[in-house]
């Protein structure tokens, strides 16, 4: 999953929640021109639903 | 000249086949090519796919460490037989500071993972007293360097505000626990971090450490695996990063959802936790909680375990931070009491 920052902020962290039968073996940015943060999860059950990737977005007046 | 990376390179499992890539030829700018400050230039590489798996949709070439050197941070791979090689070009812009630039590029599988050695483009832009005529400073050089030393006050020169992701990387052997420490180089912040590994590397822990961020695993793979540890790294904004945490025990098969609150005047921009490399504690949920980090996890072992979150707390900015999901903008921080 990914979660993307709008234009003008910077994706400076991140996170995942759900899947509670899922293991998040990845969990990081994808800098510069995606501005996103990456969640990959490997489910176990093959019935859960996937995690939600969520991003930090840091702005400046 | 490219080379392989000097940190541990193996096959990284797939479905059924492993991952690898090598490094077989530059193809344009050898290492230490002299450019003009800004210079837009194409590097490129021939590199091999050394795994068993064929590269297809979804797989890439991104930046992981050093200089990016333009607003590229990724190209895809062209479909590419296990065995066979590929061209890979990428254009970039040399900086305007003076210096012997590099950045690093890794392969990165269409599930995310890292794989093969990092291939680097290195770079010199000379100094007025070395540089050939027509490579003469334009006049976005930094002041500092133009300014003669005698001269004052000096304006400092206005730097753009950056994050910059920076990565460790260890390999771990079968059933033994690993540690990875990455520190933001410089004067640049931690404000988050992260992890990657192959799914049979249990990371049990994430979350700053001094200047940078760790990660612990277990590797319950039957050979070595990697585990990179990723530190984003906030530059040119002043201020300060601190930590904040919070520690719960929770009881056999239930859940523990520790919350953790930044000090006021500071917008969380990271978080992380710490649980038991035995695996008891399913990690289902790690994001932004108020101004603050929360973590959630159950416990399906039969004895009790402390779970710990961790929140990084950025203070002494104009800065204010949104976390937006991936079904959309889910709230907002704003510096100040």
């Amino acid at each position: 999953m990914i979660a993307t920052c709008p234009e003008g902020s910077l994706a400076v962290g991140g996170g995942f929640a759900g899947g509670t039968l899922a293991y998040v073996y990845n969990t990081s940015t994808k800098l510069f021109t995606g501005n996103e943060w990456n969640v990959f999860a490997q489910n176990s059950s093959g019935t859960d639903k996937p995690p939600n990737a969520y991003a930090i977005c840091l702005s400046f007046p | 000249m490219a080379q392989p990376s000097p940190t541990p390179v193996e096959d990284v499992e797939a479905e059924g086949c492993t991952l690898n890539a090598s490094f077989v030829a530059d193809i344009m700018i050898p290492d230490d090519t002299e450019m003009a400050p800004g210079a837009s230039f194409t590097k490129s590489w021939r590199i091999q796919n050394s795994g068993t798996c064929d590269w297809g949709p979804g797989f890439e070439l991104v930046f992981v460490l050093g200089v990016q050197m333009g607003s590229v941070c990724s190209i895809p791979l062209p479909e590419t037989v296990a065995g066979g090689t590929v061209d890979l070009a990428i254009d970039l812009q040399a900086p305007t500071a003076y210096g012997t630039h590099r950045g690093d590029w890794q392969m990165r599988s269409d599930e995310g993972r890292p794989f093969g050695s990092t291939f680097w483009v290195q770079i010199v832009v000379p100094s007025p007293a070395t540089a050939a005529p027509e490579a003469t400073p334009t006049l976005d050089v930094p002041i500092m360097t133009m300014l003669p030393p005698q001269t004052t006050p000096m304006i400092p020169p206005f730097l753009p505000v950056q994050v910059e992701q920076i990565y460790s990387q260890i390999s771990i052997g079968s059933g033994d626990i690993g540690q990875a420490t990455v520190e933001c180089p410089g004067s640049s912040l931690p404000v988050s971090g992260g992890y990657a590994a192959h799914p049979d590397v249990l990371v049990y822990s994430h979350s700053q450490h001094g200047d940078g961020w760790q990660a612990w695993a277990k590797n319950n793979a039957g050979v070595s695996k990697l585990l990179n540890v990723y530190a984003v790294c906030l530059s040119n904004t002043g201020g300060s990063v601190t930590e904040a945490h919070y520690s719960v025990t929770v009881e056999a098969g239930w859940h523990g959802t520790p919350e953790v609150t930044c000090p006021p005047g500071s917008v969380v921009t990271g978080g992380g936790w710490a649980s038991d490399h035995d695996g008891s504690l399913q990690v289902y949920g790690s994001r932004v909680s108020g101004n603050g980090w929360g973590a959630r996890a159950r416990n399906g072992g039969g004895e009790d375990k402390t779970f710990a979150v961790y929140a990084a707390c950025l203070s002494g900015t104009s800065g204010s931070t949104t976390e937006v999901g991936n079904g959309g903008s889910v709230g907002g921080h704003e510096t100040g009491a």
